[in-house]
């Protein structure tokens, strides 16, 4: 009964914290991703969350409660974990080093990177401003060591 | 306007105060925790099999400690925390010594 | 959401920061062994071979306590423990208390016995205190090991309990004062750092973690500081105000007060039927019983369950020993049920999460590696936060080494294990392989070059190397273990494997580098 209820109550909370990870709006801001509307769909993921806690209460199983509320707290901690950029370099990964590349890739695309010619122009074009403030002026330090 | 005395003055007070209150956070509160837990059974309920004023003492003393240290370290007034732990200190030693003194429980 | 003022947030910062990294490198270490240890008999097990599967205590206990019973000095019979050992044999163990002139306390000094279960023969007997037999095992000295370098930290007692005690109060203000200085904490549950290689995003790494763990690093710091101080302070400081000094008093009040003594001789009931018995009251097979006063009108049988259907702690059944009339349930302490009891009877499953098997287990170790991440992470910010001080900067080395020194001597230890097994004392040479290895860890961390590259690869080694050396050193083959069910030491062979190769992975893309196979990225 714990096994089942255990396991059952583990993967409903998995789900419900991978809604809230979706759909927080301070880490949607964070990750420059689309603010989300207003909907059902956060109450749900909370429900789904919460629910099993509920259910284990309900049917009197203490030793499955105690175990879902660390599985909760670690499996939190991981989802929350899984940045965008993450989850790409892990696919990117696992493509790279399974042998049958072909099956991996088609598993784990890589996200297609729109405009990449206009942001690599513009990063240079950052770095080469970077650069122009970092590199000292030999004129300047000629005309402050003649000054001094 | 304050002269540099005044700010001397207020500076010599908040290291006292600071150091005051490191001392009761740590030397102090120890010896709280220490003897709340040995004057708990004095005062504590025995309960239903006559055991509970002998272990919640011992079950408690990480909280004891705990709840005496956070208090030191979030009190605002450092007089006011000074005072109020050596009254509990002394209250607790106070038990203990009428204990020893109308013999053990 | 919580407020404060500027001047408490500040005083609690310093409490924080102070706590996690004055002790942040013991607190660190307790906590991962303490993880590692979850699985101490698991990796007890699997150093020894394998255990036998338990099936709970045989049917043929009764005739085989009888047959032994003859074999000593009646005073023995004061107390009988049975159980079963790792090997599945039947364990009988014949005590009395005697003081020990060593310690100079009373101990239980005891004729234990090591009976095949169904033959009846006695495969080995032991005389002595029931600490030092238990000490000189030699096949349990890695589990041992693990377990003490958890508890106190290998300082002697009681000075290792208090240092073990201090650092899970150190712990408890570390979570405690977290909570109450991060103010968004539920806001920031789903906060992930940006990866962009600030300090920012250590902070985010460490906050995010430690505001998952926060509930289970402030239970797991609480129930260690009880075991820690409860014996070794509590107990003596309850027992001089009210039991005038008097711990054994104290300590026959908590378990029980012993009824009278009836030394008539009368014939001791069938412990078979008890057990069955017993065993349908609780739903499952007894795994000890204690039998007092054995052979006397006034004998009683003390049958212990480990935890079942759903509860956190194990059932406890008396019997009178003569008529085998059911007494009741025995709780942990006392005669009848109290609050008292309820609490202490949580505080193991709480901490050692063995209520369940592997599901809890898994879980427990999973929150100490979390909790041994958020210390690793919150040392690491400190120290990136002062680097302009040259003590920082060696303190930054020192963590560095604890953090990948402490696995290395772990597996030292049990690379010595192995080692000592078939020639000599792994008891003496299980710690010293600790050392050993400990001590290479620091010089290999002492160099100028940042070590954490070839950490990795020794620690890769160490784990591909221990599942070889088990076996070379006359432990079980893979296909052993499998055909007598041992599956710890496969799971325990696989993950070492499994973390060995996923290291070397890391490495590899520099190595394949280096030999030429692949091009340096453009």
């Amino acid at each position: 009964m714990t096994g089942l209820a255990s396991i059952l109550a583990r993967a409903v909370t998995v789900a419900g914290q991978a809604g809230l990870r979706a759909t927080d709006p301070k880490r949607r801001r964070m990750f420059g991703l689309p603010a989300r509307r207003r909907g059902p769909l956060r109450w749900v993921a909370r429900g789904a969350v919460w629910t099993p806690a509920l259910g284990l209460i309900w049917i009197g199983d203490l030793a499955a409660l105690v175990i879902w509320m660390g599985a909760a707290t670690v499996s939190g901690w991981g989802i929350a974990c899984l940045t965008p950029a993450l989850l790409d370099r892990t696919k990117t990964r696992i493509a790279e080093w399974l042998p049958w590349g072909v099956l991996a890739l088609s598993i784990a695309p890589r996200r297609p990177v729109e405009d990449i010619d206009a942001r690599f122009a513009e990063m240079e074009a950052r770095l080469t401003a970077l650069e122009a403030i970092a590199k000292p002026n030999p004129d300047r330090s000629e005309f402050a060591t003649a000054g001094s | 306007m304050n002269t540099a005395k005044d700010i001397d003055e207020a500076n010599r007070h908040r290291t006292m105060s600071a150091q005051m209150r490191w001392w009761l956070g740590g030397s102090g509160t120890i010896a709280f925790a220490i003897l709340a837990t040995a004057a708990m059974p004095l005062w504590l309920p025995e309960g239903s099999a006559g055991i509970d004023h002998i272990v919640f003492p011992i079950v408690l003393f990480p909280l004891t400690w705990a709840a005496a240290f956070f208090y030191v370290v979030l009190e605002r007034s450092p007089k006011r925390c000074l005072l109020l732990m050596l009254g509990a200190i002394a209250m607790n030693g106070a038990l203990i010594a009428s204990a020893f003194v109308g013999g053990p429980a | 959401m919580i407020v404060l003022s500027q001047e408490r947030t500040k005083r609690l910062v310093a409490v924080h920061g102070w706590s996690g990294t004055v002790l942040g490198l013991l607190l660190y270490a307790v906590v991962l062994t303490g993880a590692v240890a979850v699985f101490a008999h698991e990796i007890g097990s699997w150093s020894r071979g394998g255990d036998a599967t338990r099936h709970g205590l045989p049917s043929t206990v009764h005739r085989h306590l009888e047959a032994h019973m003859g074999l000593v000095d009646p005073a023995y019979h004061a107390e009988v423990s049975i159980g079963t050992t790792d090997a599945g044999a039947l364990r009988l163990s014949f005590q009395q208390p005697m003081t020990n002139p060593e310690s100079g306390q009373i101990e239980d000094h005891a004729h234990v016995f090591h009976v095949d279960p169904v033959t009846g023969e006695t495969l080995r007997h032991q005389e002595g205190f029931l600490r030092a037999l238990r000490a000189g095992e030699a096949g349990a000295a890695l589990e041992r090991f693990l377990i003490d370098l958890h508890v106190r930290l290998y300082v002697p007692e009681p000075w290792g309990l208090f240092l073990t005690g201090v650092l899970g109060l150190a712990m408890m203000v570390a979570a405690i004062s977290g909570v109450l200085m991060h103010r968004h904490l539920l806001r920031d549950l789903y906060t992930a750092p940006r990866g962009r290689g600030l300090l920012s995003d250590k902070r985010d790494r460490h906050v995010l973690a430690a505001a998952w763990g926060v509930p289970f690093s402030i239970l797991l710091a609480f129930t260690g500081a009880f075991f820690s101080f409860a014996l070794s302070l509590g107990l003596p400081v309850v027992a001089m105000v009210a039991f005038g000094g008097d711990q054994q008093a104290l300590i026959e009040t908590v378990i029980g007060n012993p009824e009278a003594v009836d030394p008539r001789p009368a014939p001791l009931a069938s412990l078979d039927y008890v057990l069955h018995d017993s065993a349908e009251r609780a739903g499952s097979q007894p795994r000890t019983v204690l039998i007092e006063n054995t052979g006397t009108a006034s004998s009683r049988l003390t049958v212990f369950h480990g935890a079942t259907g759903g509860a956190l702690t194990g059932t406890t059944h008396m019997f009178h020993g003569v008529s085998r009339a059911f007494l009741g349930e025995k709780p942990t302490l006392g005669t009848q049920p109290s609050a008292g009891s309820a609490a202490v009877s949580l505080m193991a499953p709480l901490h050692f999460g063995n209520f369940a098997g592997l599901a809890s287990k898994t879980t427990w170790f999973a929150l100490g590696l979390a909790m041994a991440f958020v210390i690793a992470t919150g040392m690491q910010l400190w120290v990136r936060r002062r680097q302009e001080s040259r003590l920082w900067q060696r303190f930054d080395r020192a963590v560095v080494i604890t953090l990948w020194g402490l696995p290395i001597a772990l597996l030292g230890a049990a690379v010595a294990f192995f080692l000592a097994r078939p020639v000599g004392d792994p008891l003496w040479w299980t710690p010293v392989g600790f050392l050993v290895a400990g001590c290479g860890a620091i010089t290999l961390g002492l160099s100028p070059r940042d070590p954490a590259a070839r950490y990795r690869r020794v620690v890769a080694l160490l784990c591909i190397g221990l599942p070889v050396l088990r076996h070379l050193t006359g432990g079980a083959s893979w296909s052993e273990v499998l055909l007598l069910g041992q599956f710890e030491v496969l799971t325990i062979d696989l993950l070492l494997l499994i973390s060995g190769s996923l290291l070397s992975l890391a490495d590899a893309p520099r190595l394949f580098l280096r030999a030429g196979v692949l091009e340096p990225a453009e």
